[in-house]
């Protein structure tokens, strides 16, 4: 009788896991929606270090809500400074090197991928397996770990570490099958206030370049009719076309793929004569690979693991 | 650059640009040293030069050398031990007296290369293969591969490699500063296509 109980107990459960393979469980629900409105309603004064490999970049970021706009501001603190100032959805990028110009975009290019910013976390739980896991002390302050597991096991682990207060992050960090970090941001302070930031509430007033239409950077269509035979699941392509490298001045097929929370941007263009191939490039855990594939060379680059790199260049082909 | 475009800088630096005219400012390098040495000149003339004028670049080649990723080849070892042959067999072949007791030399020197070197990038290759998501780092920003055949054709090879080895790291280097640039302007682009798509369905 025990037996039977058991048998259709587990039919049960495991029916509703197969009908419903992907549903998050409200504690997750629960922090990411905590993350998104701290990220989005709080008024803070965070600084960071981005660690890669050997490099460390220390940064200072605020944000706030004033008189019904949403104000941020990004600088790097070491080297020439680079500033990105956000009111609402326009960002304008600051560097003396260049004129400043002003762009329309909803998230900034802060240190949290931006589907974090929107209610579309959750569905991360299709490719990551979504855990809340132990509690720690970061940054000074008790720190829930959120883990994004990858399910197919072929990219990166994402951690992010928030802070149990507010919700907003402490640390992140990509994480190697082998448990190691490859690239890490670290909170050194954060400050959460009921009013805005003294210079936040200066940039509402200051007068700010005019947002550059991108549309005039029109693209031409790809050369080729590119197919790719099996994207990694989750992956799609949101961006293709063909356009000159801003550095090298050299002309590609370009595809830009995420799966929300890693950018993988792949080029298809002319063989380079006696190229080294394949060869790879590390930085913190960003991949960049390249092959040459006979007519073509493919580069691909994004925080991935080389073996999914390859497998999204052997997949790879002309319809 | 002609004096018309010059003459928009200044204007720019002075403030007195509408916003079309500053969008058609798109810079090169040389129009950069120009635009700063304008905002320089604004400066003096308005008296808000600080007291001690730094020309300072080292930041900038710190800069440069941050954002250089690290090169991993697989043929770097095979390069370095080649190459460091090739070099001292060059030295020695200054003297013509030497010059073809070496040649035998060289021949046998560059038989023994190629077998270390292949030996070498079979192991790699493996590496590469290797289910382990990151194989061992190395930081020689040089790629490329020597492997002369006999003196009279080393010379030309050697260029030849070298200069697609610097092609290709230049495409590898401006793939990765592209990702970034496409990570930053994603969101306008994804924007950019719903609206596209709005449009078309109006």
């Amino acid at each position: 009788m025990r037996a039977i109980f058991a048998l259709c107990f587990s039919l049960i459960t495991g029916g509703a896991a197969l009908a419903n393979p992907v549903e998050t469980s409200p504690k997750v629900t629960l922090w990411l929606e905590k993350l998104q409105h701290g990220l989005q309603g709080l008024n803070y004064d965070i600084s960071y270090v981005h660690v890669r490999g050997n490099h460390v970049e220390p940064y200072r970021w605020l944000h706030g809500n004033f008189e019904g706009h949403e104000l941020e501001y990004l600088m790097t603190l070491n080297g020439r400074p680079k500033e990105l100032v956000r009111k609402n959805n326009v960002i304008s990028h600051f560097d003396v090197e260049r004129p400043p110009f002003s762009l329309q975009e909803t998230a900034l290019f802060g240190p949290v991928p931006e589907i974090f910013y929107t209610d579309k976390a959750s569905e991360l739980n299709q490719f990551y397996e979504i855990v809340v896991a132990g509690k720690s002390r970061v940054s000074g302050k008790p720190a829930q770990l959120l883990r994004f597991n990858a399910r197919d096991g072929e990219r990166y682990d994402f951690w992010i570490w928030l802070d149990m207060q507010t919700g907003l992050p402490l640390k992140t960090a990509f994480i190697d099958q082998k448990g190691q970090a490859l690239e890490q941001i670290q909170v050194t302070s954060l400050v959460v206030t009921e009013t805005v930031h003294p210079n936040l509430a200066k940039l509402h007033t200051a007068q700010l370049p005019q947002p550059i239409d991108l549309g005039q950077f029109s693209k031409k269509p790809l050369s080729a009719k590119w197919k790719f035979k099996a994207l990694p699941e989750g992956f799609q392509i949101i961006q293709s076309n063909q356009h000159y490298l801003s550095r090298s001045k050299e002309l590609a097929d370009y595809f830009l793929m995420s799966d929300g929370v890693v950018d993988v941007s792949v080029f298809i263009q002319q063989p380079i004569k006696q190229a080294t191939s394949p060869t790879l490039l590390h930085n913190g855990a960003t991949t960049v690979f390249f092959v040459n594939k006979g007519a073509y060379d493919v580069t691909i680059v994004g925080n991935i693991p080389l073996k999914l790199a390859r497998r999204i260049s052997d997949s790879i082909r002309i319809e | 650059m002609s004096t018309s475009r010059n003459e928009k800088l200044s204007a720019f630096v002075d403030n007195e640009l509408t916003t079309e005219e500053m969008q058609c400012l798109e810079l090169d390098e040389v129009q950069q040293s120009t635009w700063m040495r304008y905002n320089l000149i604004g400066d003096v003339m308005r008296d808000d030069v600080p007291a001690q004028l730094q020309f300072d670049i080292t930041d900038r080649i710190a800069d440069a050398l941050e954002n250089e990723a690290t090169l991993v080849s697989l043929e770097q070892k095979k390069v370095s031990f080649g190459q460091r042959v090739v070099d001292k067999l060059a030295n020695v072949t200054q003297f013509p007296v030497l010059q073809r007791t070496v040649q035998v030399g060289v021949a046998a020197t560059v038989a023994a290369v190629a077998v270390v070197g292949v030996n070498q990038y079979a192991g790699q290759q493996e590496v590469l293969e290797d289910t382990s998501p990151i194989p061992v780092l190395q930081t020689i920003p040089t790629a490329g591969s020597a492997s002369p055949v006999s003196l009279s054709t080393q010379r030309p090879i050697l260029e030849q490699r070298s200069q697609s080895a610097t092609q290709q790291q230049q495409r590898l280097n401006s793939a990765y500063f592209e990702h970034q640039k496409m990570m930053k302007l994603k969101q306008t682009q994804v924007e950019a296509e719903k609206e596209d798509k709005d449009n078309k369905q109006q």
